[in-house]
């Protein structure tokens, strides 16, 4: 157990945040030339199977012959690693992706996430998560990419009571969305502890 | 989720059969979404 954390934290870490500079630092030089994101996405799957080779993971893909070459698709993804993106990047498919707003608001990676086509999501926010799936089916049509998105509740595994947890929790947050515009579910919202109803807490 | 210790693993990605949309309506999305949820808990072995 010692070794294996020594290993990665030594090791495998350092050469997972050194590729992933050098590799997004190239992408951000492919940006100032391609506008479609296409080299952006060809670097960032070179990015992946460094990344996966490093960490000695074996990946490996099941249902392949379900996918049309030329097709466009919405993925949906469960969501329980850091390791998740890079594994997706193996399905060879021009993949944008749907990510948290959070990411967008970091120096240089924001920048490079836009650059290469990706698109942020305001878990708050869902007028300007609406705009961003506009966005999205936008791409689709015109670019003819798939778009990724890890669905709610990351890191938890269906089923388990965390997740029935937290669709709970999602169904208050609705639920107080629906007071902020007046409607009759108000009742329900003051359980939500972001609820902006005062009247209710 | 969010761990630095890195592990050797064996990854499979299971890709389900295409949902299709063709004439879906806004209104049915919450229906679309339970199916979704629905084949991911089946494809990963979770009660949906």
């Amino acid at each position: 157990m010692l070794l294996s954390r020594l290993r990665a934290y030594l090791l495998i870490d350092p050469l997972i945040i050194g590729s992933t500079a050098v590799f997004g630092f190239l992408s951000l030089l492919a940006s100032t030339f391609d506008k479609s994101g296409r080299t952006q996405h060809a670097i960032a799957r070179r990015w992946a199977r460094f990344v996966l080779a490093a960490s000695g993971a074996r990946v490996r893909v099941e249902g392949l012959e379900k996918l049309e070459k030329d097709a466009s698709y919405v993925l949906v993804a469960n969501h329980s690693s850091f390791m998740d993106t890079p594994v997706v990047l193996q399905i060879p498919l021009q993949i944008r992706f749907f990510a948290k707003q959070g990411l967008f608001r970091i120096p240089l990676l924001g920048g490079h996430l836009r650059r290469a086509g990706h698109f942020p999501v305001a878990r708050d926010n869902p007028r300007a998560s609406l705009k961003s799936l506009t966005d999205g089916a936008r791409l689709i049509r015109e670019r003819g990419v798939s778009v990724l998105l890890f669905r709610k509740a990351a890191g938890r595994p269906m089923g388990s009571a965390s997740s029935r947890r937290a669709r709970r929790t999602w169904r208050s947050r609705r639920a107080c969305r629906r007071c902020r515009s007046g409607s009759p579910a108000r009742g329900r919202c003051c359980r939500w502890d972001r609820c902006t109803c005062g009247r209710m807490r | 989720m969010g761990s630095l210790h890195v592990r050797p693993h064996a990854v499979t990605v299971r890709i389900g059969d295409p949902i299709s949309t063709e004439g879906i309506k806004l209104d049915a999305r919450g229906e679309l979404n339970q199916t979704l949820r629905r084949k991911v808990a089946e494809s990963i072995g979770e009660p949906g």
